[in-house]
């Protein structure tokens, strides 16, 4: 778990959008983002609609491009590559997306939507290539036997497993996982999930997991973090998080989620929050969070706050920072980390 | 005692099952398309013109141009199967060789659209930006102008043949099946499978085609179908009104022209050309239509 | 206990489909008290929101109903096709029923507006087709409404067309409607599947609160379990169109006793649980509707099938008079066997 796999430093997406009479309008999808993720490790990443976590992970393969900002990929910067430089990272660097029904080209049969990739980057020959799609068919536990079928023909979670079957084809070292799992049915979300886990511990893969699904995705990951209207608002070990969230929106999200357990549910306090999402075309100034934040202080209106590290995780609220933990110190108020919801 | 309750073996379960017999998308198209008793009746109207169009005149001793004025306008009859013409010329040779500039015409004037038009709108819808707006204008400025002034300038400098009357609808017949194409690439190249044939290293070329143009196969079969009867009406009209295939090559059209001098006394002369045009317009509709519903399953 | 408000025995609808009859919805059987919430929960394809359409008598063209009695307020609203005139009364009685008696919620609320009329127009419009009154009357009935679903200036957004509202905005207009007559049976199809985790909570929130108000008995179709587990009093699981199990929210999520009940709460990742606890997958995909085995349809995807679940249907078993379950397990019993092998 040392080595780093990627290190992404700052890294912006902004959208134009309505390019009308006013002028164009900018969306800041991803608003100077940095994190990493080591060898084998999953960062969840969560966040509601909007928030930009699809479009993180999309710039990140260069499905985008980057704005500003850094993608290192094993050191080298792919952030600035041309298609044809990108070209042998393409093997490494591989994406499942959310809907089983649209990811898969339903004009092709199974065994060449996962011999795509190889045809591609010319691995194998064709004879030995069939061979590797039925191996692969059996690792997502498929039958070998289905790779003359359509893709129509199988469920939401059988086809979630030929895109994941497509993505091993070229033995990827990092997988963006673009909400795998929202589109699929209760019982074969976990599916999907054990297979991915599988996977990871055999192949040694690191994931990027993007979902909107909390309970989901602190089971699979090692570390989280939370997005809000294009900006990281908290970022620390999966455990930590969901235990103690440190950002007011942490604690309304976390609060939020309903519980499958009728005895928590009915002794949990929700936060709930006032109001919605802000338009990411027009965000509030400062703290994107700040419309509907319950502790907003003046700073918030004026600056996005910095990182702050407290408790060996980043919070990027003014609450944390050194000023103001100090202040609460001396007032003698009970510190927001151990107020719980 | 039974063993009914005896636990099942796994063999028995057969949980990864798969709901569907296998099937391609043609073959299901062509399941859907034979259901419509129409359609397969346009197909079978079509087929057997083209037949005559090919084989017909092979079967007659006489030629398209071969004149016997002595027995002009005969009636229908074992030597002239469908009578003769003011000329004394056989009616049904004439009419197998009006089908055969028809049908080539508007198959001819279809395809190349059809080639132009894909490629064309492929390009503007993957592209997009600079290039999609600059040829969308051009695309603009090509349609604002009447379709008939173009093959009626082209055959004005070329001659009046085939050849004329291809070009001249080919020039702008191909934007409705560019237009058609690119909005459906536009929409295509949004969707996750193009993306994930992009993350997997394909090249432009790979997206386009194997991709994004063989899931608009539909639409583009669909436009295809009714560039057809388009093609063979503008021929059949320039013919008609006199500046179209010239004498004494026959065509739908002109056979129509010179029998408009004759309604009243040979109705017949008139009749037959028409059916002919109406018979395979028609058929061309159902045809059509017959398609269009086969390769769209949202109306299953 | 008051009195049941809702009745359904032996319900069960067919469709015709190219592929086959679909037999969506078999043989269900539950009823509903006054001020109760029951949770109807179920994957996709389960049948749990073609049952409510046969309920409301909304079926599509294709669809039929085979067998069933409801009674609804010591009403029989049945379907009855048998004849034109039948029809006519049947359909006749359903409008009067529908927005009035009954409201409905549903889970996308751009389809339920109208996109091109006032927010205003819909609302007074629904209210006037049920109740005598003058325009102004409705208006000012309608802006009422608007208040008590928390939506800020309701003078001035009843003018407003949908488009110029947010997705939990609408959510609130949709539910105000259905509240407009005050109806005595609220059926809600996946309210908020569509809305973000923390506008969800305010929804769901507000349901709470107003049916709690207004005494009405509500049916919530959904397949989040954590749902269910905040808002219901009783649950039904639904598996390919059969109750498997019914009980009260306490007995269905810690006495379960159906191995599908069993394996969708051993599938997903409670945040209440221990770390590291593995999730356990049910197998498998769900049943083709048109082509059930003669058995349980649940038979090839559980871990304790027997030979008699592949040959027949289990019988009911009955542990108190709110808990019920549909399984061979609770019912080892010989003399129930009727199949000969």
């Amino acid at each position: 778990m040392e080595e780093k796999v990627l290190e992404v430093k700052n890294l912006c997406k902004f959208f134009e959008v309505n390019r009308g009479f006013q002028g164009a309008q900018v969306v800041q999808a991803v608003n100077d983002i940095s994190f990493d993720i080591k060898k084998g490790e999953t960062l969840g990443l969560v966040g509601e609609s909007g928030c930009g976590k699809s479009s993180l992970g999309r710039t990140i393969l260069r499905i985008y491009e980057p704005t500003k900002g850094q993608i290192l990929f094993q050191g080298e910067d792919i952030a600035g590559f041309s298609r044809r430089q990108m070209l042998p990272y393409r093997q490494k660097l591989q994406m499942i997306f959310q809907d089983p029904y649209a990811s898969l080209n339903p004009r092709f049969t199974v065994g060449e939507i996962i011999g795509e990739p190889m045809d591609i980057h010319n691995i194998l020959t064709p004879s030995q290539r069939e061979k590797r799609v039925q191996e692969l068919l059996e690792t997502v536990g498929l039958k070998p036997d289905h790779i003359r079928r359509y893709p129509h023909e199988f469920s939401g979670g059988q086809r979630q497993r030929i895109g994941i079957a497509r993505t091993l084809a070229l033995n990827p070292e990092f997988i963006v996982c673009d909400e795998p799992i929202s589109a699929l049915d209760v019982s074969i979300q976990a599916q999907v999930i054990n297979l991915l886990e599988k996977i990871q511990k055999e192949r040694g893969i690191s994931y990027l997991f993007i979902a909107h699904d909390l309970g989901m995705v602190k089971h699979i990951s090692h570390r989280i973090g939370v997005m809000y209207l294009g900006h990281m608002m908290e970022m620390g070990m999966a455990n930590d998080v969901y235990k103690k969230p440190l950002h007011p929106y942490s604690k309304a999200l976390l609060s939020a989620e309903p519980i499958p357990d009728p005895k928590s549910a009915r002794a949990r306090k929700r936060i709930l929050l006032e109001g919605e999402i802000p338009s990411p075309i027009h965000p509030p100034k400062g703290c994107p969070f700040n419309t509907r934040c319950p502790y907003a202080v003046a700073e918030c209106f004026n600056q996005m706050p910095a990182a702050f590290r407290v408790d060996g995780r980043q919070v990027a609220c003014y609450l944390y920072s050194p000023k103001y933990l100090r202040k609460r110190e001396s007032l003698n108020i009970e510190p927001l980390l151990s107020k719980e919801a | 005692m039974s063993d009914w309750f005896e636990p099942l073996p796994a063999e028995e379960k057969n949980s990864e099952f798969i709901a569907m017999q296998s099937k391609t998308f043609l073959q299901e198209a062509w399941e859907r398309f034979k259901k419509n008793k129409m359609a397969v009746a346009g197909l079978i109207v079509l087929l057997i013109f083209t037949l005559l169009a090919i084989f017909g005149p092979f079967f007659s001793p006489y030629d398209y141009d071969a004149q016997d004025t002595s027995n002009a306008y005969a009636a229908f009859s074992a030597q002239h199967l469908l009578g003769t013409d003011k000329f004394g010329r056989d009616v049904f040779v004439r009419l197998c060789y009006g089908a055969r500039i028809s049908l080539l015409i508007g198959f001819g004037a279809a395809l190349i659209n059809s080639f132009t038009g894909v490629i064309i709108g492929g390009l503007c819808g993957y592209i997009g930006g600079k290039f999609d707006t600059i040829v969308m204008r051009i695309v603009d400025i090509i349609y604002a102008m009447p379709s008939m002034l173009y093959v009626i300038l082209i055959m004005m400098v070329n001659g009046a043949n085939v050849r004329s009357i291809l070009i001249g609808v080919c020039i702008p017949g191909w934007i409705g099946m560019a237009r058609q194409v690119r909005g459906q690439i536009i929409g295509l190249k949004e969707q996750e499978f193009a993306l994930a044939a992009l993350v997997l290293g394909a090249s432009d070329k790979r997206i386009l085609f194997k991709h994004l143009i063989i899931n608009a196969i539909g639409p583009i079969i669909v436009q295809m179908t009714l560039l057809v009867p388009s093609a063979i009406f503008t021929e059949a009209f320039l013919s008609f009104i006199g500046i179209g295939i010239s004498a004494p090559m026959a065509s739908w059209g002109s056979m129509a022209q010179d029998a408009r001098q004759v309604i009243t006394l040979h109705p017949v002369q008139m009749l037959l050309p028409t059916l002919c045009i109406c018979l395979t317009i028609f058929s061309l509709n159902f045809l059509g239509e017959g398609i269009g519903d086969a390769l769209n399953p949202k109306k299953k | 206990m008051s009195e049941n408000l809702l009745e359904i025995t032996h319900l069960t609808t067919e469709f015709a489909t190219p592929n086959g009859t679909v037999r969506a919805v078999r043989d269900v059987s539950y009823h509903l008290k006054e001020g109760e919430v029951l949770g109807i929960v179920g994957e996709s394809g389960s049948g749990k929101s073609q049952g409510m359409l046969t309920l409301m008598g909304l079926l599509a063209g294709n669809g039929k109903v085979v067998n069933g009695r409801i009674l609804f307020d010591r009403k029989d609203i049945s379907p009855d096709y048998s004849n034109k005139k039948a029809k006519k009364n049947y359909e006749k009685m359903m409008r009067t029923i529908r927005g009035n008696e009954i409201g409905m919620i549903f889970q996308d609320p751009m389809t339920f507006l109208n996109p091109i009329l006032k927010i205003g127009t819909q609302l007074t419009e629904g209210i006037r087709t049920h109740t005598k009154c003058s325009k102004k009357e409705a208006r000012e009935r309608a802006v009422e409404l608007m208040k008590q679903v928390g939506i800020p200036s309701p003078e001035k957004r009843l003018d407003q067309y949908p488009f110029e509202f947010s997705g939990g905005m609408r959510q609130r207009i949709i539910i105000a409607s259905a509240l407009a007559c005050n109806p005595k049976l609220i059926i809600a199809d996946e309210p908020t599947t569509a809305l973000d985790v923390t506008v969800q909570a305010q929804i769901l929130e507000l349901l709470q609160k107003l049916t709690k108000e207004s005494g009405a008995s509500v049916i919530m179709i959904t397949h989040d379990l954590g749902v269910v587990a905040t808002m219901c009093d009783r649950i039904a699981i639904m598996y390919a169109g059969q109750i498997v199990e019914e009980g009260t929210t306490d007995e269905i999520f810690y006495e379960a006793k159906h191995p599908y009940t069993k394996g969708l709460l051993n599938s997903i990742n409670n945040s209440e649980k221990e770390d590291d606890e593995p999730l356990v997958p049910i197998p498998g995909t769900p049943p083709d509707l048109t082509n059930l085995p003669k058995g349980c349809a649940f038979m090839a995807r559980c871990p304790y099938a027997m030979k008699i679940c592949a040959a027949q249907e289990a019988p009911v078993t009955t542990y108190n008079e709110t808990h019920f379950c549909r399984c061979w397990l609770e019912q080892m019993d010989e003399s129930l066997i009727t199949v000969k092998e």
